[in-house]
């Protein structure tokens, strides 16, 4: 083997393949495995900057095993690329592609589960929540707690009863989870006006859970380099904090 | 490659290899897109950007690489050191560096390719100038440019202009007054557009031209542009150049034009067109080598 203890996979879900690549534990495995879901901007799945690729490694010196993925229609998958929308309708060949992925791991041995979600990568995560019976937690990053068409329809708006639903799963499944945000982004706009109803009393009453964190600058699409830098570093510490394995 | 992953596609008539190449120091991810079950016309090295119009490229050189496997040609793409999935540090990149990846690339499409199919590259974006200077070691090679960037100084100069675009409609920091060159002066590094901008990398390629790469000797030359992109600089000063090394140049006015440095297209537009006419030039180099 001539490259770092990554392997690319090509896995089939219907008549297309997801290509992504696990990368391996450093050092002896924690036992759970991190399913890095990006957002909808067309990305590679290694991210811009190399992110993604830079996160993987990172959970893999920390003990995690670790998968970046490309959905159907992006990077090196195959298929077309789906109309990109935030209800669970428009998200369901997201959903199929991950768990695809899910699958893959599962019958490798890799069945406990971090989901590192961003932008509408969160909102997959939490779509696919139900169809995990092993997860050790999740990070949402930039998560949107409206239900928006990608770039299509108004920056801020829509119902938040999904993502307060979910999230509301999430605290009866006991599941820790980080809930990071950049202060200018679009999407923190919506959780700050979900948080002052229903969502507040939620994160106020599961606090022990739920940890909401809020960087100056954005999170959201094409952070800046210390920002990108700085989601890894939340990820990790986070992840190491709360022993999320 | 090493620690690969293989994928057939019987329908498309294709097979895809994915996985490691190059030293051990450093090591390159590529993907090999080959004809299934004969052998291959041809073979193209794809050399891709870098920093934004990385990501920007990333589809449409996928499909193109499928659309030519498809038609009998077997496509090597690849990750510059430092970037996409390789590995590498991404501050001691430089362009020679691009360069020597792009080489072992080409090694790995030979090694993949009949001993006696004709060689191309394939440059995109500032992966021309990259595909450019790899051609000087491959005497005989064909050279596709597509969107070539001209000159190294321009592109960083439009890369800056890009960031302090979006930075103002984001209401961000525009970045120091003294511009890039400032910023890498001081701490080595610049943020373009959420891109490690790293000095080692501009101060190797900021002063490079398309003219200045090419290799002397004549090959059989295709430069693909967008129907409604106009630029002087590939009617005339370029294709002086070319034609003044004996090159035969072909132009292609083909695909839409990317708003390259802001938000890709979902699908790429056009590149089933631009696969037809790469295919068909890479049959009539090998007819009429230069």
């Amino acid at each position: 083997m001539t490259g770092p203890r990554e392997t690319p996979v090509s896995v089939p879900c219907g008549g297309d393949h997801v290509f992504g690549i696990l990368t391996e534990p450093a050092g002896e495995p924690n036992g759970a495995v991190a399913v890095l879901l990006w957002g909808g901007g067309q990305m590679p799945s290694y991210g811009r900057n190399q992110v993604c690729a830079r996160l993987c490694r990172r959970l893999g010196e920390a003990g995690y095993h670790a998968v970046r993925a490309d959905y159907r229609g992006f990077g090196d998958s195959t298929g077309a690329p789906p109309r990109l929308r935030m209800d669970d309708v428009a998200l369901e060949p997201l959903v199929e592609g991950t768990l695809a992925v899910l699958g893959w791991l599962a019958r490798h041995g890799l069945s406990r589960v971090v989901p590192v979600g961003s932008c509408l990568g969160a909102r997959v995560a939490l779509e696919c929540m139900p169809s995990i019976p092993d997860l050790a937690g999740l990070v949402l990053l930039a998560a949107p707690a409206g239900d928006y068409e990608y770039r299509r329809l108004r920056p801020v708006g829509g119902p938040t009863s999904g993502f307060v639903a979910q999230l509301t799963e999430v605290v009866e499944r006991r599941l820790p989870t980080l809930l990071l945000y950049g202060e200018q982004d679009v999407f923190y706009q919506d959780f700050a006006r979900a948080r002052a109803a229903r969502l507040g009393e939620l994160l106020a009453a599961s606090s022990d859970l739920l940890t909401v964190e809020v960087i100056a600058g954005g999170v959201h699409a094409d952070p800046t380099v210390a920002n990108q830098r700085a989601v890894i570093d939340r990820t990790c510490d986070w992840l190491a904090a709360r022993g999320v394995s | 490659m090493g620690n690969e992953v293989l994928r057939v596609d019987a329908a498309a008539g294709i097979e895809e290899r994915a996985g490691w190449f190059g030293g051990a120091a450093a090591p390159l991810f590529g993907y090999s897109h080959a004809p299934l079950d004969r052998p291959a016309t041809a073979a193209l090295v794809v050399c891709p950007p870098v920093l934004g119009d990385l990501a920007i490229s990333y589809r449409r050189e996928v499909v193109l690489a499928r659309e030519l496997a498809g038609a009998g040609v077997l496509v090597q793409r690849f990750q510059y050191r430092g970037m996409g999935n390789s590995l590498g540090d991404p501050a001691a990149t430089t362009f020679p560096g691009l360069v020597e990846d792009a080489c072992l690339a080409v090694e790995l499409a030979r090694s993949l390719a009949p001993p006696a199919a004709p060689l191309a590259l394939l440059g995109s974006r500032v992966g021309a100038l990259v595909a450019a200077a790899a051609t000087r070691r491959f005497s005989g090679a064909a050279l596709a440019l597509w969107e070539p960037v001209v000159e190294g100084g321009a592109y960083f100069r439009e890369a800056r202009r890009a960031w302090m675009i979006r930075a103002m409609a984001e209401r961000r920091d525009r970045g120091r007054p003294d511009g890039l060159a400032g910023e890498l002066r001081e701490r080595g590094w610049a943020d373009v557009a959420g891109d490690e901008l790293h000095l080692a990398l501009y101060e190797s390629t900021v002063e490079r031209t398309l003219d200045g790469e090419l290799a002397k000797g004549p090959r059989p030359v295709l430069v693909v542009q967008p129907g409604s992109a106009g630029d002087g600089a590939l009617d005339g000063p370029l294709s002086q150049a070319l034609a003044a090394r004996g090159c035969r140049v072909e132009i292609a006015r083909l695909g839409e034009a990317e708003a390259w440095w802001f938000n890709p297209t979902p699908e790429p537009v056009g590149v089933a067109e631009v696969a037809g006419r790469l295919s068909t030039w890479l049959a009539g180099a090998a007819r009429q080598p230069a």
